[in-house]
Order: structure tokens, then sequence, then C-alpha cells
């Protein structure tokens, strides 16, 4: 159920949505900028933990990284957006 | 013995025309400017993810023989590409409509034509799309060095051919306008 704000604010869903997208994308940017820049140990062991070839694994968590960071930011500018030009249409 | 034509009847610009412009402008207007700026920050987005985060972390690895820096930069590439052209059709749409609303603005109120809005649409679509195309260039310009340093050269050469070609005829269509406007104008004071 989609709970509506009297005072005109955003849907609690939708702040749910936007705040699971950033937790998504927090993590996304802590493993792949944080870790291999501050930790380079931490983040080369995790590869070597596994059993197949360290440049097949980082290659796919490359892909698979850039994939999520682009989605999961614009589906929430998305959001906003949409939201945005909701507002702009009831106000206009 | 010739008869005297009667003085051509200059054609009357209707209401109607004038408030269709208006609000299918301002529907498109409403409609374009979310989307265009939901693609340009994707496209920031990416180039801000792929040079600042992921690049740095794909140097020294081969996927299958091939460097991934390369893959990645010709991934990013094509995903720009794919975001600027959808960008540059909604920014086609949001021109015409700013077009309809200036011609509508600008002249005299119900006084539009279909040619005067034309020739708003082809003044502001090459002035906009110079902008468009020139900061589109800066997104790619780095990625197309990274393939080949001369596809750089080629495409900025390019690009500038292209923006005197807009420019010069931004520049025709806005000067029809003035003819226009200051033949009324002579008319008038005479």
């Amino acid at each position: 159920m989609q709970l509506e704000p009297k005072d005109g604010g955003a849907p609690v869903r939708l702040l749910t949505k936007i705040a699971l997208l950033c937790v998504i994308l927090a993590a996304d940017l802590l493993f792949f900028f944080v870790l291999p820049t501050y930790f380079p140990e931490i983040f080369d062991t995790m590869f070597q933990m596994t059993p197949w070839p360290d440049d097949a694994e980082k290659t796919f968590a490359i892909f698979s990284g850039l994939a999520i960071a682009v989605l999961s930011s614009s589906v929430i500018v998305y959001i906003l957006v949409q939201r945005f030009r909701k507002t702009v249409t009831i106000r206009g | 013995m010739t008869e005297k034509k009667p003085p051509e009847e200059k054609a009357v610009p209707s209401k109607e025309y004038y408030e269709k412009v208006r609000i299918k402008s301002r529907e498109a207007l409403l409609k374009t400017i979310p989307s265009i700026l939901l693609y340009v920050i994707t496209a920031v987005l990416v180039t801000l993810f792929g040079r600042l985060v992921f690049l740095p972390i794909a140097g020294g690895i081969n996927w299958y023989g091939y460097p991934l820096p390369e893959i990645l930069n010709f991934i990013i590439l094509v995903t720009l590409l794919a975001l600027v052209a959808r960008i540059l059709v909604d920014v086609r749409r949001a021109v015409d409509a700013i077009a309809g609303i200036a011609a509508c603005e600008i002249g005299a109120p119900y006084d539009v034509s279909p040619e005067e809005v034309g020739h708003y649409k082809t003044a502001f679509r090459g002035i906009v799309y110079v902008i468009v195309v020139s900061l589109a260039f800066l997104l790619f310009a780095d990625h197309l060095t990274n393939i080949s340093p001369g596809l750089s050269a080629v495409a900025l050469i390019g690009i500038v051919v292209w923006a005197i070609y807009q420019i010069w005829s931004a520049v025709r269509a806005v000067s029809k306008e003035i003819n226009r406007y200051a033949s009324e104008w002579a008319k008038k004071v005479r």
C-alpha cells in the first residue's frame, strides 16, 4: 500500500525505494572505489580466495559493478525527475 | 479591355492555429525536459563512474588477451552514443516547442504563421544543436583518444564544419524574420 502524506510530500514507498537504491549504490562504490584505493590487499585477497582465474573474476566484477552503479543511480534520478514533474504539473 | 484584378487578400492567421501551437508547445516542453534531464544525468554518471572508478581498477587486466580498459572504453562510448542520440531526439522536440512558444510570445497576439514558426525552429535548432554536440564531444573526446588519437581530431574537424553550417542556417532564418518585421514596420510608417 502506498501511504500518501497529507502535506503533498513524497509517499513512504517512494522514499523506501530511493533509500534502498542509495544503499545498493553506496555498497557498490564502497567495494569498487574505497576498497581498491585504500585497502588494495583486501581487494586482491578477495579475488584470490575464489577458484577461478583472477582476471576473469575481476572482469566480471567490474562489468557488473559498472552496470549496478549506472542502473541504480539512473533509477534514483528517474524517480526524482518523475516526482518533480508530477509536482510541477499539479502546481502548474 | 482587361479587368482590373482585385488586390490579393492577405491570409489572416487564425486564432485556432495560435492556440494550437501554444498548447502543443507547452505540453511537449513538459514532456521532454524531464526526459532530457534524466538522460543528461545518466550520461554524466556513466562518464564519471567509468573514468573515476572502474577504468582505474581495470588497469593491467586482460580479458581473453584483450586489455580490459579498452573494452570498457568501448562499452562506455557505445552507451554514451546511445544516450546522446536519445538526448538529441528529445532536444529537437524541446527546441521545436520553445520555437512555438517564442513565435507566440514575440509576434503580435494571434499573428503567428507556420512560416514564422518554421524560421524560429531553424534558428533555435541550429544554436541548441551546436551547444549540445559541443558538450557531447567533451564527453567523448577522452574515450575517442583512448581508442585512437586520430579519431578525436577527425570528429572535431567534422563538428566544426557542421557547426558553421548550422550557425549559417540559423542566421539566415533569423534574418528572414527580421526582414519580415522590417517590411511590416515600413508599411506602417508609410
